[in-house]
C-alpha cells in the first residue's frame, strides 16, 4: 500500500470535529476504523486532503443495552465488540450473524458498525439486519441533532443523506418484540470473508397462526439495501404454508433489481434471493 | 502533510517516533523499527500476513495508520515469547507439526492463533478455521496449521496457563 499524502487530525471533542469539518468541507473525510477508506485512498478511488479520526472523541464510544431503549451502538464501536456483547447475542442474533459473516477477524476488530453503514455499500452486511430490526441513526452536527431510520440513511451506492458537516453519533436498535424472530442469510462465492453476492434479513412475528409483522430486507441486489415490500405483502395476515413461502420467495426474487458482476449474474442473484428467502421463512416459521 | 510525533509501546518497549500521516503501521514496524517478522502480503487486508496485536486485538497492520497507534500497545511476532530464548507454545507447535512451508504466512497465522487461544482456550476445529479465515496460506492446505493450533491449545491446557 502506498497511500497518497493527506493531513491527519484527531480531535478530542465534537466542537473541534465540527470546526474541522466546516473548515475543510469536501476535502475532509471522517474515519473510525478506516478499513475501507484506506483501500479506496490507495486505489485512487477517493481523494481527501484531510482525514479526521473520531477515535479520541469520548462521546462516540460505547455499547449499551437496556430493555426499554434497546441496543445502542456508538460511532467507534467495532464489529467484534457487538458480536461478543451478551445482550446482542441474546436479543439480536441476526445482527450478530451478519457480523460473523463480515470480512475477517482482523477487520472486525478495527472496522465499526457505523462505518459499515455510512460506507453505504449495497452489500453492507450489517445494513439489512439493522433495517429489518427498525434501527435508527442519531445524527449530530454543529448545533444540531436529528434522528432518522437506518433505511433512510443510505440513499445509493456509497451515498448517504449526511451533510458534509454531519456524522452518525450512534445507532439505536429497538428492543425486539415478544414474539419477534429474525435471521440473516448470505450467499457468496466463498463462505464468510467474501462480499455477499446476495444477502437477506427477515424479521417477523407470527401471532394467532398468521404472519402479523414481516420485515424483509435484501442486500447486493439493488443500488442500496432494499425492502422487499411485495414479498412482505404476500405474507401478511396469512398462515404459513409451503406454497405461501414459495410465492413470497419468488416475489422477492422478482422485485429486486440486481446487476451482473464478478460475484454472480443477475439471473443467479434473483434465483438465490428466492432460495435464501424460502429457507429463512421456513426456518422462522418452524421456530415460532 | 503534517508530521506527528507519537509514543507507542512495541513488544514491551516504549518507542517515540515521528510519522507522516500516510505511513501504515506495517511500514513503521518493518521499515523504521526493523521488525521484519511482520510480513507485507497483499496490502489490502485480505491475506493476514501483516497481522499484529493492537491493544491485544488482531488487526491488519497494512490497514492501520501508524499515527493511529499513538499511545497504543503493539505486539508483533518478535514479541510473543516472554523469555526471548524459548518459543511461544504456538510457535513451538507450528515447528513440531510441520505447519510451516514457505513461512511467509506464518507470523500472521501465529498472531491470529495467539489471539484465538487467549480468548478461547479450547477451540473446536470450526472455531479455529473461523479464527484463521483472514490468514491465507498457499502452501500447507491448512491441515498442519490447524493441527498445530489444536496442539498448542492442549499444551496450554496441560500447563494450566
Amino acid at each position: 500500500m502506498s497511500l497518497p499524502e493527506f493531513n491527519f487530525h484527531s480531535p478530542s471533542h465534537t466542537d473541534e470535529l465540527f470546526r474541522l469539518l466546516q473548515e475543510f468541507g469536501p476535502s475532509a473525510r471522517v474515519m473510525s476504523g478506516g478499513t475501507d477508506l484506506l483501500i479506496a485512498l490507495d486505489g485512487g478511488r477517493v481523494h481527501y486532503k484531510h482525514l479526521i479520526s473520531l477515535k479520541e472523541i469520548a462521546v462516540l464510544n460505547g455499547l449499551d443495552y437496556d430493555s426499554s431503549t434497546g441496543l445502542t451502538i456508538s460511532a467507534n464501536t467495532v464489529l467484534a465488540d457487538v458480536a461478543a456483547f451478551a445482550p446482542a447475542l441474546e436479543h439480536y442474533a441476526c445482527l450478530v450473524d451478519s457480523i460473523e459473516e463480515l470480512a475477517t477477524v482482523q477487520v472486525r476488530h478495527k472496522a465499526s458498525v457505523v462505518g459499515n453503514i455510512c460506507n453505504a455499500s449495497p452489500a453492507a452486511d450489517t445494513a439489512t439486519p439493522l433495517m429489518a430490526l427498525g434501527a435508527r441513526a442519531v445524527i449530530i452536527g454543529p448545533g444540531l441533532k436529528r434522528e432518522i431510520s437506518v433505511e433512510e440513511l443510505i440513499t445509493g451506492p456509497g451515498k448517504t443523506c449526511l451533510a458534509e458537516y454531519e456524522i452518525v453519533q450512534r445507532i439505536i436498535v429497538p428492543p425486539p418484540g415478544e414474539h419477534q424472530r429474525s435471521l440473516f442469510l448470505k450467499h457468496s462465492p466463498r463462505s464468510r470473508v467474501d462480499i455477499a453476492a446476495t444477502s437477506a434479513c427477515i424479521s417477523l412475528c407470527i401471532q394467532d397462526g398468521v404472519f402479523a409483522e414481516v420485515s424483509i430486507f435484501l442486500g447486493s441486489v439493488a443500488p442500496r439495501p432494499m425492502r422487499a415490500k411485495q414479498a412482505e405483502a404476500v405474507l401478511k395476515g396469512k398462515q404459513p404454508d409451503p406454497d405461501l413461502l414459495q410465492r413470497a420467495a419468488a416475489t422477492a426474487g422478482e422485485e429486486c433489481s440486481p446487476i451482473s458482476d464478478l460475484r454472480a449474474s443477475e439471473e443467479h442473484k434473483r434465483h438465490m434471493v428466492g432460495v435464501l428467502i424460502f429457507r429463512g421463512l421456513e426456518q422462522l416459521a418452524v421456530q415460532t | 502533510m503534517n508530521t506527528h510525533v507519537i509514543e507507542l509501546i512495541v513488544n514491551g518497549d516504549l518507542r517515540e517516533v515521528a510519522v507522516r500521516p500516510n505511513l501504515t503501521l506495517l511500514q513503521l514496524l518493518r521499515d523504521h523499527l526493523r521488525l521484519t517478522g511482520t510480513k507485507h502480503g497483499c496490502g489490502t487486508g485480505d491475506c493476514g500476513a501483516c497481522t499484529v496485536l493492537l491493544d491485544g486485538r488482531p488487526v491488519n497492520s497494512c490497514l492501520t495508520l501508524a499515527v493511529e497507534a499513538r499511545n497504543r500497545t503493539i505486539t508483533t511476532i518478535e514479541g510473543i515469547s516472554t523469555s526471548g530464548t524459548t518459543l511461544h507454545p504456538v510457535q513451538q507447535a507450528f515447528v513440531e507439526k510441520g505447519a510451516v512451508q514457505c513461512g511467509y504466512c506464518t507470523p500472521g497465522m501465529i498472531m491470529s492463533s495467539v489471539h484465538l487461544l487467549r480468548t478461547n482456550p479450547d477451540p473446536t476445529e470450526s472455531e479455529i478455521r473461523h479464527a484463521i479465515g483472514g490468514n491465507i496460506c498457499r502452501c500447507t492446505g491448512y491441515t498442519k496449521i490447524i493441527e498445530a493450533i489444536e496442539t498448542a491449545a492442549r499444551a496450554k491446557k496441560g500447563s494450566g496457563q
